[in-house]
Order: structure tokens, then C-alpha cells, then sequence
């Protein structure tokens, strides 16, 4: 541990990322995150794929239990799902298949217990971060609104990333929902993303992945520095709020703020060279 | 050419004669589905050209719900990809939009559905309202309807006892409403979860992937899922109706093949 700044850097000199998501998200390449990961952090990073996979039928009943459960149908009442037998097959139906269609919200810390279940225990020590990539829609229970909030990412162990959640968490402009109501109203859902698709992340949109890049930093720096979200705006740990905030820290240069860049500099080139991590974090 | 000279009393008995003899075949059915709008129509025809005895419940004169029309009165509906497939199937003229995005003629649309449903041979008991539904051993096994004028008059003169139809398999097809689920949930037997969200996208695949049996007996199918489940609301696209109606009627097939 360095006394000086509070961060254990031998940490980070040895951890080890895995990296998991769900089959079919469109505009989501798992292997460009590791990539990123492993250029930017010179960190080791393992790719394993779809996380909560099938294990037998008792394993199978009893997580889509967990997750019909888990799901959330009034924001503002914070009870579990009875789950319905219909749901409880559609649940099972989903984690055979791999396949998860967004929509249904989820209790995010309800689904990141779940998915601990499924890390391999002979992963599970401090040093091995493990995020997760979930098409799933998440929420968390906020007391000071006594309601649920939609999450782009709830860190913990292990740390999850709803790529749903980058399209749907993040507000958009106050006209989309404007139009959207308005179309709604007169019975005509479809095409109004149109004039809004540069100012929100969509479905399928092929931006996806270089914004995951940086929640899946999010997930690191808990992990390593103990916090996710950095104050900065510029930076790709700003825990934004609005869609333009998200995709001006993700996707617009520089990508982190005077504080991050030369920390992770500093920790690639030793990394490189073998050396200890000095640079600390003010 | 004069029209054939007919009396007024033979044309009554040629209305009140074959109605009630379709009315008694149907005291029984293999189906009975409560809901003539499009998931309604999709599933009866399915069904009924699978052999089976299927009569559909109407509360309206007109059947077809809301596929008559799409969004602000414009008679123009859309079907996203792939449920063009089943436009083609049923004979509709339509036009690729935008990628995926078919749009065609709500009355031509609408009219070869219901077509479609009669050619199949799907009996039809328009202005007629499900008032309840037929439990055997905790088994849905029918409905109780009455006449639909009956409940918009005055109570003391409309003192009207319904009358019940069994049916090996329900289906509810009766939209937002979900009426049949209503009834059980009375029943304390399920407890629907409501509208969903209008704040997430993305419902139409939610609606199809969640059709299916709800209760022994009862299969649930079109905007009715929504409730049921909380789905999330969505927008006059017809493509989700029509592929939940036909979900609807693979679910009722394999309830049925089961309790065979």
C-alpha cells in the first residue's frame, strides 16, 4: 500500500480483468473492450464470454427464479416480483437460449448477486476483477427519491455494465421526450429517433463499444482506486447523467482528465518495464 | 332481373335458425377466444386451420380492433420485419418503408385477416361480452357472455342472466382490457403486474416472447401481454399482434396436446 495517497498499486500491477457479456447486443464487440484494456492499463485481460450460463435444471429453475424475481415493475415500490409461472419460463427460456431482449428492468443489485454465483470460485480473490456486460435493462433503489433509477453500470463484484442501460439511464434532450409524447399521443411510435440519433446512444448504434470501453474503466477504478466516477466532465470516468454528457466524455477527445491520463501513463510504462507504480493520485 | 320473391317470415327464420344452430355447435368448442382484434383473428385462424373448433368472442359489431386504422385516425398501419412474412401469408398488399418497416392499407389489411379467419372456419359471436370466465378443478374451461347492449342500459331493464360456453382452451385477446386475466386475478388465482414503463423502447419482442399459457386452461396473447406481465407500452406497430397471435396459437396447441 502506498501511505501517501491511499492506493494499493501492487494491486493493480497484478490484477487480472475478465470480461464477460451476452450473446447477440448489437454494435457490442466484448474483444474491443480487451483490447482497449489491455493497450490503455497494460493490464492482463481474460475474455470469457456469456456469464450466466445454464447449469443443469435445478441451477436453470433456481436463477430464473432469482432473476423473475428480481425484476421491477413499479419504480417507486421497492418489494420483490411474484413471479408469474409465464415469467418464470420466459426467464429460463432466456438463459437457455443465451438471448436477452431489452425492456424488462431488472433489480441491478439483485442480478449482480446472481452473477457472483456464476464467477468460477477459484477466481473470486481481490486482485481479479471481473465485469460483466449485460443486455439487461438495471436498477437501483434510491432512498432519497424512495424510487428506482435505471444504471448505466453498478459496480461491486462483480461489476456490471447494462449496455441497455448506456440507450435507456442517460436522459436525452428534453425535446426527444417532447416529440415522444406528443407522437405517442396521436399513435405514432416509430421513427422519431431520427432528428435525435447524434444526441443519443440507440439500439444497435455503432458508437456502443467505444463507450463501454470507458464504463469498463468505471468498473476498474472501483476495483483498483476504490471509486468509479471522476468529478471531470472530460473524463471517461464522469459519471454522466445526459446522453450529450455521456457521449462528450466517451467519445471526445481528451479522453481523461489531468488526473487519470498520467496516472494510467505512468502505470502502462512501468507495467512495460517492469517497475513499480510511483505516480500517486492526488 | 327481379330479386327471388321471399317472405319476411322465411327471412327470419333463415337468421334465427342458423344462428342458433351455430350458437349450439359452439356450446362446446376446442377454443374460444375473447377478442376479435388482430391477435385474435391470427390465433382463431391458426387454430381453426389446425381442425379445431374456434369461436371468437366480440364485444364491437365490427371485429378487427385497432388494425382498421394506424396512428392519428390515418388508415395506414405498419408491420416491422419479420412479420411481413405473415402479411404475404394472408394475401395483404404492403411496401418496405424503410429497412424492415412495411406499411399497408389498414381496411385491405384488416378485411383479408378477418377473411382469413372465416375462410378458416372460425365461428363468430359479434356484440357479445365476456362477463366471466368457466373454472373446472381450478382449469379455465370456458367463458359466461351476455349481449353486449345488455350492460349499457338501465339495470331494471336489463335484468339479462348470460349463458356460458366451454372450450377446452381460452384465449385472451382482449387488449389493454385483459379482461380474461382480470377474472382469474378477482379470483385471487394471478395478480397482474399493469402497464409497464413508457420510458424504455423495445416492447414489441417483449410482447411475443412472453405469449403464452398463463393458467391451465387460459392462454394470453396481443396488448393483453403487456399487462399481465408489465411490459412496457409501445406504439401501433401491428407486426407484435399478429406474431403473438400466432405464438398464442402454438401455445394453445401444445396445452391442448398436453391434457389430451
Amino acid at each position: 500500500m502506498n501511505a501517501s495517497d491511499g492506493h494499493d498499486w501492487d494491486l493493480l500491477n497484478s490484477a487480472i480483468v475478465s470480461l464477460y457479456d451476452e450473446p447477440a447486443h448489437p454494435g457490442f464487440e466484448l474483444a474491443k473492450v480487451a483490447e482497449y484494456l489491455a493497450t490503455k492499463v497494460g493490464i492482463r485481460v481474460l475474455l470469457k464470454g456469456r456469464l450466466l450460463q445454464s447449469r443443469g435444471s435445478s441451477g436453470l429453475k433456481r436463477s430464473a427464479r432469482m432473476l423473475a424475481s428480481s425484476r421491477i415493475v413499479d419504480p417507486s415500490r421497492r418489494a420483490p416480483n411474484e413471479p408469474t409461472r409465464g415469467e418464470l419460463e420466459y426467464e429460463e427460456r432466456q438463459l437457455t437460449l443465451g438471448y436477452v431482449t431489452p425492456g424488462i428492468i431488472y433489480d441491478g443489485l439483485a442480478v449482480q448477486r446472481l452473477m457472483l454465483e456464476y464467477l468460477d470460485e477459484n477466481q473470486r480473490w481481490r486482485e481479479h476483477v471481473h465485469v460483466a456486460f449485460t443486455s439487461r435493462l438495471l436498477a437501483t433503489y434510491d432512498h432519497l427519491d424512495s424510487r428506482y433509477h435505471l444504471r448505466t453500470i453498478v459496480c461491486g463484484y462483480p461489476s456490471v455494465v447494462s449496455l441497455s442501460g448506456l440507450v435507456e439511464a442517460p436522459a436525452r434532450k428534453p425535446a426527444f421526450y417532447l416529440a415522444r409524447r406528443q407522437y405517442l399521443q396521436i399513435g405514432l411510435a416509430p421513427a422519431i429517433d431520427e432528428p435525435y440519433a447524434d444526441d443519443h446512444l440507440a439500439y444497435g448504434d455503432l458508437r456502443t463499444t467505444d463507450v463501454a470501453v470507458g464504463y469498463a474503466m468505471q468498473a476498474l477504478s472501483y476495483a483498483i482506486l476504490g471509486y468509479p466516477f471522476c468529478q471531470d466532465p472530460g473524463c471517461r470516468l464522469y459519471d454522466a447523467h445526459r446522453q450529450i454528457e455521456m457521449l462528450k466524455a466517451q467519445l471526445e477527445p481528451p479522453e481523461y482528465c489531468e488526473t487519470h491520463m498520467p496516472f494510467l501513463a505512468e502505470h502502462r510504462r512501468a507495467k512495460q518495464k517492469g517497475e513499480p507504480h510511483e505516480h500517486s493520485l492526488q | 332481373m327481379p330479386f327471388a320473391p321471399v317472405k319476411e317470415s322465411d327471412i327470419t327464420r333463415a337468421i334465427v335458425s342458423r344462428f342458433a344452430s351455430a350458437l349450439e355447435n359452439h356450446t362446446q368448442n376446442d377454443v374460444v377466444i375473447v377478442g376479435g382484434g388482430p391477435s385474435g383473428l391470427m390465433a382463431a385462424r391458426d387454430l381453426s386451420e389446425k381442425g379445431l373448433s374456434v369461436l371468437v368472442i366480440e364485444r364491437n359489431n365490427y371485429l378487427g380492433g385497432g388494425f382498421w386504422i394506424g396512428g392519428y385516425l390515418m388508415n395506414k398501419i405498419t408491420v416491422r420485419a419479420p412479420a411481413d412474412a405473415i402479411l404475404d401469408e394472408l394475401g395483404i398488399p404492403h411496401e418496405e418503408f424503410a429497412p424492415g418497416l412495411h406499411v399497408s392499407d389498414g381496411p385491405h389489411a384488416c378485411s383479408k385477416l378477418i377473411s382469413a379467419a372465416c375462410d378458416a372456419g372460425v365461428e363468430i359471436l359479434n356484440m357479445t361480452v365476456f362477463d366471466d370466465v368457466v373454472l373446472k378443478e381450478g382449469k379455465v374451461a370456458g367463458v359466461v357472455v351476455n349481449w353486449t347492449p345488455v350492460s349499457s342500459l338501465p339495470r331494471e331493464i336489463t335484468c339479462v342472466d348470460p349463458v356460458a360456453l366451454e372450450a377446452r382452451a381460452v384465449v385472451d385477446a382482449t387488449g389493454h382490457d385483459s379482461a380474461v386475466a382480470r377474472k382469474l386475478e378477482e379470483r385471487g388465482l394471478l395478480k397482474l403486474k399493469g402497464f409497464g414503463a413508457m420510458w424504455v423502447e423495445m416492447s414489441e419482442d417483449l410482447v411475443v416472447e412472453h405469449t403464452g399459457q398463463l393458467h391451465p386452461g387460459l392462454v394470453v396473447v396481443g396488448m393483453a401481454v403487456a399487462t399481465v406481465y408489465g411490459l412496457p407500452r409501445m406504439g401501433p406497430t401491428f407486426g407484435a399482434m399478429l406474431a403473438s397471435g400466432r405464438q398464442g396459437a402454438t401455445a394453445v396447441l401444445k396445452m391442448l396436446e398436453k391434457t389430451a
